[in-house]
């Protein structure tokens, strides 16, 4: 008794330690879970402020002392909105407001139209105080306070502009002839130079020389300038956002998105520290001063304007909506984006290890783990080499199957932001592909392409037997090498190939026609509804598939000889040979070059993408061909899935039904 | 009858001799039927493949106007055409797919190894869990894949096609190397054993050298498989320096198919160069791979 006591001693220690090692890492876990979703909480600082113009925003500016807000939209209105979200009052321009500013010092609002005139209203009533009419139509315009110059872009039309520089009772001081239209133009901090941007971005003195200028990538689209430091930032046509110094002088540039997007938007802050940017497809970019991005987020449209001052700041789209962006919330966002990775990090780790401590906190548990730990070190070379496979598998094949399962029942498309706002929808992508019609058009175009690519299987059946019956070993050799030769054309060049024999104009099939007198038969054989699909059938004639030639092929030779012996002893002639043996033995081989035709005239679509887009009309639509167009050019990825999803299932069952015809044949 | 043909010994012979005359006769025509029906499907099997080189040397003019006339003088500058506007995009070919090649025949080897000579705890489950990717086709996964591809930020990049050919070719690779390895006696690796090698060794003593002929047949499968493959190549490479030729070939079509269709035809020819002379240093395995029974269902 005393002896097993002192032995247990030590080992209950043991357990308590980690007993309390496991509660703590167990409590750590849902720390670090609750610290995840609150740091999620805090990352969005674009908030939908509830202003009704019910009117297509555009531009947008505020007036600190008034605690208004201006929104300058498509719809010719200016619309002034108080701090309570009350309309203040409304003005009617002659064309969208294309440009609107706040003058501080005289709490009046500037705003240029596209009708080809610059307003100067009363900030707290609305009333006009003048308006100056411009020659040509008004795309930005800038104000600078203590000269009362105003700055305004003109475009006269696309291969000509003007930047021109009015007092503020509206006498042209200067002007500088662009050759094509300025996007957006701005003061220089100090007031002695200013900026615009048309193709390049440009600075000019004020007499409009220039004395820099600065590319990105593509047209530049719009600039901003920061008032305190002189940085200029510009955002361009491909989706760049780039920085300068006063000078023009690049001290970042950032691309907002690694696939086509287009800038229209760019603010800085007044000190420079912060850059907020907007593209066409919704995007809206915070950038620090060093252009690392601190914040992204994708809104249902376009993004027409942004503006970032302290608590003045806003995200204007193309909609009657209209966003502020917290910029207090902002300054953080850093902190709790790492605070998010780190509590995503142990969530990773801690189940694991509190997993761990929990099996090793008790007797039985830990001798299965003890055990499992030593299997798995003696079976360690095992393990090892499957590893990166297994890796690989998992990554890039089961996630993607896991994903399609579930994406075909959701509405996960191209304006979904985040993966957490797709939606489930049940059954409707599969109810819209059979209301919608495109798809059993498609399916009706595969089962025919189906059942000739089943026709001309015999072609390789013909061609195995003939080589097989040729009494010379050295013209079977050179039979096969050459009927296996023209796999090494890659299946692109091939349908270009076919794409070229099927041409109108210099096509083999209409130039062996017209040689023969027969020019009445010639057509674009790709281009009529009535061919089209018959041309896709017709490719690749002869049809010596190299790959089922060969399966036949190795099937005949792998026939025992001492069966042909047999036969031949009972008087068999090639025709019996035929139909009871070659056939019998060779069913394994047609079986399964039978269900890879099935498989791959299902799935196939490559030579409709290469020849025909589906056209002309929906001649040569197939299902594969439409769940590539949803999953590129339309952007429907969860109703791709679905297609995806029922174009498995039709696979599946296919083969299923092989395999039974299979397995009831042995039984029988 | 036979009471017949004993008592009658010479006109039999004659029979015979004639018989075996016509007999013959016979198999020399059915030889010849057969040699002229194979040879004239051998010829349609190449019309496409002849009017390529045909066109490849001709002038744009002369296929517009005079179609049928021989090329003369020969138009090679319609290959320095091709060649400058696609060695580019062979090159990364040449590159993506050998190494796709490599990656996908040193993971088939591996695992075909570890489930054909060792036994280990959950064995069976892993080897199900990767054969059952034999029945997902590439329509099902076509487009989360390619919407992880934009997520890991792997698009425009070679990774994209790397990762996912070497992830999807391996399975049959592994299949076809398994059913190989465990015809491979196994007193060779008892022996190996006995001798203290590890399995590792073992592996890539014994296993690895052994398997070389099915190893071959599987490098010429996926090399042609990798170089022909255009859908994913176009989905995720987007930048035209970084693409491969298949996608390249459709691209240059498009631009010269109106203006110089001799160029576009000499790069159909060019990117199919590759293959060709892979295949003739490699026909023989390949076709033998095939032929030798290990592929049916």
């Amino acid at each position: 008794m005393e002896n097993t006591r002192k032995k247990r001693q030590p080992k209950l220690r043991q357990i308590t330690a980690y007993l309390i090692l496991a509660v703590v890492l167990t409590l750590a876990l849902g720390a670090s879970v609750a610290a995840y979703i609150a740091a999620g909480d805090r990352l969005n600082i674009v908030n939908r402020l509830p202003y009704g113009s019910e009117l297509q925003n555009n531009r947008v500016t505020y007036s600190r002392a008034l605690k208004y807000t201006y929104l300058g939209t498509y719809k010719d209105t200016i619309v002034c909105v108080d701090a309570d979200n009350n309309e203040v009052w409304r003005y009617p321009t002659r064309g969208a407001v294309s440009a609107i500013v706040y003058d501080n010092a005289n709490n009046r609002i500037i705003a240029g139209s596209q009708g080809k005139r610059v307003y100067i209203l009363d900030g707290a009533t609305g009333a006009e105080i003048r308006t100056i009419d411009c020659k040509a139509v008004v795309n930005d315009i800038d104000y600078n306070e203590e000269s009362r110059r105003l700055l305004v872009a003109e475009k006269v039309n696309a291969g000509k502009g003007y930047v021109r520089i009015y007092t503020d009772e509206g006498e042209m001081i200067a002007s500088t002839p662009t050759i094509r239209p300025a996007n957006s133009c701005a003061f220089a901090a100090d007031f002695q130079s200013f900026y615009y941007c048309s193709k390049r971005l440009y600075r000019a003195d004020m007499q409009g020389n220039e004395l820099a200028s600065a590319t990105l990538s593509k047209d530049i689209y719009a600039l901003d300038v920061s008032e305190d430091t002189g940085r200029v930032v510009a955002t361009d046509d491909n989706g760049w956002v780039a920085c300068y110094d006063g000078e023009l002088n690049e001290i970042f540039k950032v691309a907002m998105n690694n696939l086509d997007s287009d800038g229209r938007a760019v603010s800085i802050t007044r000190d420079g520290t912060m850059v907020a940017a907007g593209t066409r497809e919704g995007d809206v970019f915070v950038f620090d001063e060093t252009g690392r991005t601190m914040f992204y987020k994708r809104l249902s449209s376009a993004i027409a304007d942004v503006v970032i001052d302290g608590e003045y700041s806003f995200v204007v789209p193309l909609s009657t909506e209209l966003y502020s962006l917290d910029m207090s919330a902002a300054a953080k966002l850093s902190m709790y984006s790492s605070v998010r990775q780190i509590a995503k990090t142990a969530m990773l780790a801690l189940p694991l290890l509190a997993f761990l401590a929990w099996v090793l906190a008790f007797g039985r548990s830990r001798g299965v783990f003890y055990a499992f730990c030593k299997s798995a070190h003696r079976h360690r070379t095992a393990y090892f080499l499957l590893l990166p496979s297994f890796a690989l598998i998992i990554i890039f094949n089961y996630i993607p199957v896991g994903q399609a399962f579930w994406f075909a029942f959701t509405d996960w498309n191209q304006n979904t932001t985040s993966m957490r706002d797709v939606e489930f929808i049940g059954l409707d992508n599969f109810s819209k592909m059979l209301s919608e019609g495109y798809f059993l058009l498609g399916v009706k175009n595969m089962l025919i392409i189906m059942a000739f690519n089943f026709l001309k299987l015999l072609v390789p059946l013909i061609v195995a037997e003939l080589v097989f019956a040729n009494g010379s070993n050295r013209a079977r050799y050179w039979y096969r090498f050459l009927l296996v030769l023209p796999m090494v054309v890659p299946g692109v060049v091939s349908t270009l190939m076919w794409k070229q024999i099927y041409d109108p104009a210099t096509g083999l099939i209409n130039k062996v026609l017209e040689m023969a007198g027969r020019p009445d038969l010639m057509r674009s054989w790709l281009g009529r509804e009535d061919t089209a699909l018959w041309a896709l059938i017709f490719m690749g004639f002869p049809w010596v598939n190299s790959f089922a030639f060969l399966v036949f092929y190795g099937g005949l030779i792998n026939i025992p000889a001492d069966l042909f012996e047999a036969a031949r002893v009972d008087g068999s002639n090639p025709f019996w040979n035929l139909t009871r043996i070659h056939l019998p033995l060779l069913m394994p081989q047609i079986k399964m070059i039978l269900i890879l035709t099935f498989i791959s005239s299902i799935q196939d679509y490559g030579s409709v993408l290469l020849l025909t887009d589906g056209g002309p009309g929906f001649a040569t639509y197939v299902p594969g061909f439409e769940l590539y167009m949803n999953a590129t050019r339309l952007g429907q990825y969860g109703y791709a899935c679905a297609l995806g999803l029922v174009m498995f299932i039709a696979i599946l069952a296919g083969t299923i039904l092989n395999m039974k015809i299979k397995t009831d044949e042995a039984l029988g | 009858m036979s009471q017949n043909q004993i008592t009658t010994p010479t006109s039999t012979l004659q029979k015979a001799h004639k018989a075996k005359i016509a007999k013959q006769v016979r198999t020399v025509s059915f030889q010849t039927l057969i040699n002229v029906l194979t040879i004239l499907i051998v010829l349609l099997a190449f019309i496409p493949i002849m009017l390529m080189i045909f066109l490849s040397l001709k002038e744009n003019i002369q296929i517009k106007l005079d179609f049928w006339a021989w090329p003369n003088p020969p138009a090679w500058e319609n290959y320095s055409i091709a060649w400058q506007k696609l060695i580019q995009n062979m090159v990364n070919s040449l590159v993506t797919v050998a190494v796709g090649t490599l990656l996908t025949v040193i993971l088939s080897s591996a695992s075909g190894y570890v489930f054909a000579r060792l036994d280990f705890p959950l064995k069976s489950f892993l080897f199900m869990a990767m054969m059952a990717l034999m029945m997902i086709p590439g329509v099902l996964t076509l487009t989360p894949s390619f919407k992880l591809m934009q997520r890991l930020k792997l698009t425009d990049t070679w990774f994209a096609l790397w990762f996912p050919w070497a992830s999807g070719g391996q399975i049959m690779g592994m299949y076809l190397c398994r059913t190989f390895i465990s015809a491979q006696p196994a007193s060779l690796f008892e022996a190996a054993r006995i001798d203290g090698a590890t399995e590792f060794q073992a592996y890539y003593r014994i296993a690895i050298p052994l398997a070389k002929p099915i190893l071959a047949t599987l490098t010429v499968m996926n090399l042609i498989g990798f170089y022909g493959d255009f859908i994913w190549p176009l989905l995720v490479i987007s930048t035209n320096t970084r693409q491969v030729i298949s996608v390249a070939v459709r691209v240059f079509q498009t631009s010269q198919s109106a203006t110089n269709m001799g160029a576009m035809i000499a790069g159909f020819v060019m990117a199919t160069l590759p293959l060709l002379i892979m295949f003739l240093a490699s026909s023989r395995l390949y076709i033998e791979g095939i032929t030798s029974g290990a592929v049916k269902a």
